[in-house]
């Protein structure tokens, strides 16, 4: 028997579309697991861990979000043989439960804040000196300190969004997960919203937006929720 | 890029890598980053792998909200 790769939980009975190919060309196909159905395909060998398998995986995913909402496996998560990965769930049975039913009726968003009125160097305070070259103890101080002194700039910063973003958003946002920013973010967020909101939280992020010129404010998703599947 | 995400703007993609490496349920299993048929680096992903910046990330949610709160804690 061939190895198998899980790819995410959903109820029992929600089955994968005919045809649908997993990451490496295996048929996807739905396997109940205990209270679980788990869709999975066929791998002889784990997958390469390469940007078209990562996409493949998440476009399994995506596909079993249309039917109902999944709890996204981790990539990589490819066992020898069937039962491994049967032995892997019902360790963690109650776990994955809960988080099933966390997510349950609900899609994540996320928001991403790039811009700002305070540049990472360079900015009022810090003059030239952040980026003048170091030529003695003094100067090499000095520089740490401004660089230190900017760094909690950009935090308060993010600290003073994030805290703006929530208030915009109140209980629309039912759980909040904080990403770290790839640059040039300043903030990057995710957000488990009931499905039915998505047009609202839309809404309210625009309004956020709109206070905020300095910043360029995106909304992300939706996404299966990869954010709040981490038991 | 391979033609599977073609059209994905790269911004996009840097958010969907993140989330289907990093996020998601951990179910176990191993990877083996080879190059050239040469196996260089075995990752196991029993490890859950946090990077400083995550755990700053983390750090500036605001304690004491409800929204802080992550649905993996505690079940």
């Amino acid at each position: 028997v061939s190895g198998v790769y899980p790819y995410c939980l959903v109820p029992v009975g929600c089955e994968p579309p005919r045809g649908l190919r997993g990451v490496g060309e295996g048929v996807v196909e739905g396997r109940d697991v205990q209270g679980f159905t788990v869709w999975t395909s066929e791998e002889p060998s784990p997958p390469s861990p390469n940007l078209e398998s990562i996409v493949r995986h998440d476009a399994v995913v995506r596909a079993a979000a249309e039917a109902a909402t999944p709890l996204p496996v981790r990539f990589g998560a490819w066992a020898p043989h069937p039962s491994v990965l049967v032995e892997r769930i019902n360790r963690r049975r109650a776990q994955l439960e809960a988080a099933l039913t966390a997510v349950s009726g609900r899609t994540e968003l996320g928001v991403t804040v790039e811009g700002g009125s305070m540049p990472a160097s360079g900015s009022e305070e810090t003059g030239d000196a952040a980026t003048e070259p170091v030529t003695d103890g003094r100067a090499y101080l000095r520089k740490l300190s401004l660089e230190h002194a900017d760094r909690r700039r950009r935090r308060a910063e993010r600290l003073a969004l994030l805290e703006g973003l929530r208030a915009a958003l109140g209980a629309l946002a039912l759980h909040e997960r904080v990403h770290p920013p790839a640059s040039p973010a300043l903030v990057s967020v995710a957000h488990l919203v009931p499905r039915r909101d998505e047009a609202r939280y839309r809404q309210r992020v625009a309004r956020f937006a709109r206070d905020r010129s300095a910043y360029r404010v995106r909304v992300t998703g939706p996404w299966p929720p990869y954010s709040f599947a981490s038991p | 890029l391979p033609d599977v995400v073609e059209g994905v703007p790269s911004t996009s993609l840097v958010e969907l890598v993140n989330r289907v490496v990093d996020r998601g349920v951990s179910l176990s299993g191993d990877l083996t980053i080879s190059v050239a048929e040469v196996d260089l680096l075995h990752i196991g992903l029993r490890l859950v792998l946090r990077s400083v910046a995550d755990e700053e990330a983390d750090a500036a949610a605001i304690p004491g909200t409800v929204l802080a709160r992550r649905i993996g804690e505690g079940v």
